[in-house]
C-alpha cells in the first residue's frame, strides 16, 4: 500500500521526523498566535502544560480519561462484535445482504444524533445511553465495510478454489474471509474515529461526564488553557486508537510487501 | 477421483477427454449472445498432448473450463475417462493468470491443492515438498507470492496444478508472459513431466512454435468451432533446436501459420480485418 504511487520507500525513521517536525511547526504557530491573538483566546504552550499538569495532579484528568474511555473502548468493542459477524453473514448469504443493505445505508446516512432523545427516553442518561451512542457510530461503518469486503472476494480466486475441488465452506473460509481483512480493519479504523466523537457527544448530551463533560465545563467558563488541555488529550487518545488499528493492519497484511 | 489423489505409480497415464456436440452461450449484456463454443465434438485420447491455438476470444478458455467441470455446457455432453467432469486434484489447471493466494506462502499456494483430499498432513507435507523441489522453487517455500518474480509465480501455479498428480492437465497460456530463456526451460520441464506421468494435455498457446514443440497433435479453433485438427509426426523427445531443423517442421509451421492469419483477417473485430486478401475461413468439416 505504501507504493501504490511509483517504488519509493521511505523509510520510518524519516517520517517520524517528517512528524516531529511538522509538530514543532506547530507548535511555534500556537505559541505566535497565543503572543499575537488576545491572550483570552489562545493561551500558550506553557500555560496549557501547566494546566495539563494541575488537572493530572488533582486527579480530574485521569479519572475523566478513565469514565470516557469506559465509554469509548465499550461502545466500540460492543460495535466491533456485533457489526463483524453482521456483515459477514449479510456478504455469505446474498438474499439476506441485498434485503438489509439499503436499511444500513438508510441508518448510516442518518445524523446518529438525531436518535439521542430517544435513546435517551429508553435508556435513560446513564453508561447504557452513552454505551450505546457510541455503539450506533461505530456499528454501520464496520457493516458496510465487512459487507463490502466479503462481497468483492476476488472472482479469480475463487474460480481456481473450485477448480481444486473446494467447496462452499472451504471457499469462504480460505478465499473469501482473509480478503475481507484489509476492508474490515479500514471499517474498524473508521468506526474508531466516529465513535471517538460519540463519546464526546453522549458526553455532552447525556449526564456530563468525562473528557466531553470537562469540554463542556471549560468551554462554558473561558477556563482556554484547560479547555486545550481536554482537546489535545482527545486528540491523542485518537491517535493512539487508530494508530495501534493500523499497526494491527500491518501485522495481517504483511504479505503486501515485496521484499523479505 | 480418489486413486489419482493417493500415492499412485510414476506411470499414472491420463484419461480420455471427450466434447460431444458441445455448445456454450454466454450473455454478457442484455440482447448480446456469445456463441462461446459452438456445436464442438472432440475425441482426445488418453495421454495425448493437444495444443490449442486460434485468436483472441474464440473459445479456447472457455473450453478448458468445460473440461474442468467449471462450466456447464447448455448443449452436449463432456466426458473425462468414463464420468463427468468434476474439478479436483485429478484435473490439474493453470489458469491464464497465476491466480496465487496473496496471504499465503508459496508451500501454502500448492498445499491449497491438496488440502480436504485423502492425505494425511505428513503425507501432504511430503508430497509438497518434492513437488516444489521438481519446479525449483524449493529455496522459496516460505515466501510470499508478492516477493517473486513473475516467471517463479507460474512455477508456483504449475506446482499447485501438478500436486494432486493429476491424469488430465489443463494450462491456459501458461508461459505467455516468460521471457524467452525461462519459457524454454519450462517447456522442457514440462516434456520432461509429460513423459513420466502421461497425463493428458490440453495446452492453449499463442505460439505456433510452443505448440509444434509440445504437442502430439494442433488444434485450430476460430469463433468457438474446431476448424482444423492435425496430428504432429516430430519424433520425441524433442528440443526446440532440433524441432526447429526438422524437414516437416517448416510445412507444418507453415500450414499453421496461415491458417491462423486467415482467421484473424476474416475476423471482423480484429484491427486486421480485410488486410491481405483474406477469404472468409469456412470449412465445416
Ligand atoms: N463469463 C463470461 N461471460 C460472458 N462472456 C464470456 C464469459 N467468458 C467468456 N466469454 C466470451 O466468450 C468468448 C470466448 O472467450 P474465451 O475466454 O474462451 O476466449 P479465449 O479464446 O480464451 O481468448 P483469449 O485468447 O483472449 O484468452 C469471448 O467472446 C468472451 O467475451
Ligand atoms: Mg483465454
Amino acid at each position: 500500500m505504501d507504493r501504490a504511487y511509483g517504488n519509493r520507500r521511505t523509510s520510518p525513521l524519516t517520517v517520524a521526523m517528517a512528524r516531529l517536525g511538522l509538530l514543532v511547526l506547530l507548535l511555534a504557530l500556537w505559541w505566535l498566535a497565543s503572543e499575537h491573538v488576545s491572550r483570552n483566546l489562545i493561551p500558550s504552550p506553557p500555560e496549557t502544560a501547566n494546566a495539563a499538569l494541575r488537572l493530572w495532579l488533582e486527579g480530574k484528568l485521569p479519572g475523566a480519561i478513565g469514565t470516557s474511555l469506559i465509554t469509548y473502548l465499550g461502545g466500540f468493542a460492543l460495535a466491533t462484535v456485533a457489526a463483524v459477524p453482521l456483515g459477514i453473514v449479510m456478504g455469505a448469504f446474498g438474499l439476506l445482504g441485498r434485503t438489509l443493505e439499503v436499511y444500513v445505508y438508510a441508518l448510516a446516512a442518518t445524523p446518529r444524533v438525531a436518535f439521542i432523545p430517544l435513546i435517551i427516553v429508553v435508556l435513560g442518561l446513564g453508561i447504557e445511553a452513552k454505551l450505546f451512542v457510541v455503539f450506533l457510530g461505530a456499528v454501520m461503518p464496520i457493516v458496510i465495510n465487512t459487507y463490502a469486503g466479503v462481497r468483492q472476494a476476488d472472482a479469480d480466486l475463487v474460480e481456481m478454489a473450485r477448480s481444486v475441488g473446494a467447496r462452499r465452506a472451504r471457499i469462504f473460509r480460505a478465499i473469501v474471509l482473509p480478503g475481507a481483512v484489509p476492508y474490515i480493519l479500514t471499517g474498524l479504523r473508521i468506526g474508531a474515529t466516529i465513535g471517538l466523537i460519540n463519546t464526546v457527544v453522549a458526553e455532552l448530551y447525556t449526564a456530563v461526564t468525562g473528557l466531553g463533560g470537562l469540554l463542556a465545563l471549560y468551554g462554558n467558563t473561558f477556563r482556554m488553557a484547560e479547555y486545550f488541555v481536554i482537546v489535545l488529550t482527545l486528540a491523542a487518545i485518537g491517535v493512539v486508537v487508530t494508530e495501534a488499528l493500523r499497526l494491527l493492519e500491518r501485522r495481517l497484511t504483511h504479505w503486501t510487501k515485496p521484499t523479505h | 477421483m480418489g486413486d489419482t489423489n493417493g500415492d499412485g505409480p510414476a506411470h499414472n497415464g491420463g484419461r480420455s477427454i471427450s466434447l460431444r456436440r458441445v455448445s456454450k452461450v454466454f450473455l454478457p449484456a442484455a440482447n448480446a449472445r456469445v456463441k462461446a463454443i459452438d456445436d464442438v465434438s472432440l475425441l482426445v485420447p488418453a495421454c495425448q498432448f493437444v495444443a490449442i491455438v486460434g485468436p483472441s476470444g474464440c473459445g479456447k478458455s472457455t473450453l478448458l473450463r468445460l473440461v474442468d467441470g467449471l462450466i456447464m455446457p447448455d448443449s452436449g455432453a463432456v466426458t473425462i475417462g468414463n464420468s463427468g467432469p468434476a474439478p479436483g486434484p485429478g484435473i490439474g489447471m493453470m489458469f491464464q493468470t497465476v491466480r496465487l493466494i496473496p496471504w499465503r506462502t508459496v508451500r501454502d499456494n500448492v498445499g491449497f491443492a491438496l488440502e480436504g483430499g485423502p492425505l494425511d498432513r505428513a503425507e501432504r507435507k511430503a508430497r509438497i515438498e518434492t513437488q516444489l523441489l521438481q519446479v525449483g522453487l524449493g529455496r522459496w517455500a516460505d515466501h510470499y507470492p508478492a516477493q517473486l518474480s513473475g516467471g517463479m509465480q507460474q512455477r508456483v501455479a504449475l506446482a499447485r496444478a501438478l500436486v494432486g498428480r493429476p491424469d488430465v492437465l489443463l494450462m491456459d497460456e501458461p508461459f505467455a508472459s516468460l521471457d524467452a530463456q525461462t519459457r524454454e526451460l519450462m517447456q522442457e520441464d514440462l516434456l520432461a513431466l509429460w513423459s513420466n506421468h502421461r497425463p493428458t494435455v490440453l495446452f492453449v498457446t499463442h505460439s505456433v512454435d510452443e505448440a509444434l514443440l509440445l504437442a502430439d497433435r494442433v488444434i485450430v479453433m476460430g469463433r468457438g468451432k474446431v476448424l482444423e485438427d492435425f496430428l504432429v509426426h516430430l519424433p520425441r523427445p524433442r528440443t526446440t533446436a532440433d524441432a526447429r531443423q526438422a524437414r516437416t517442421y517448416g510445412q507444418l509451421r507453415d500450414r499453421l501459420w496461415s491458417r491462423i492469419r486467415a482467421l484473424v483477417l476474416a475476423d471482423p473485430e480484429s484491427a486486421f480485418f480485410g488486410r491481405g486478401g483474406a477469404q472468409e475461413p469456412k470449412r465445416p468439416q
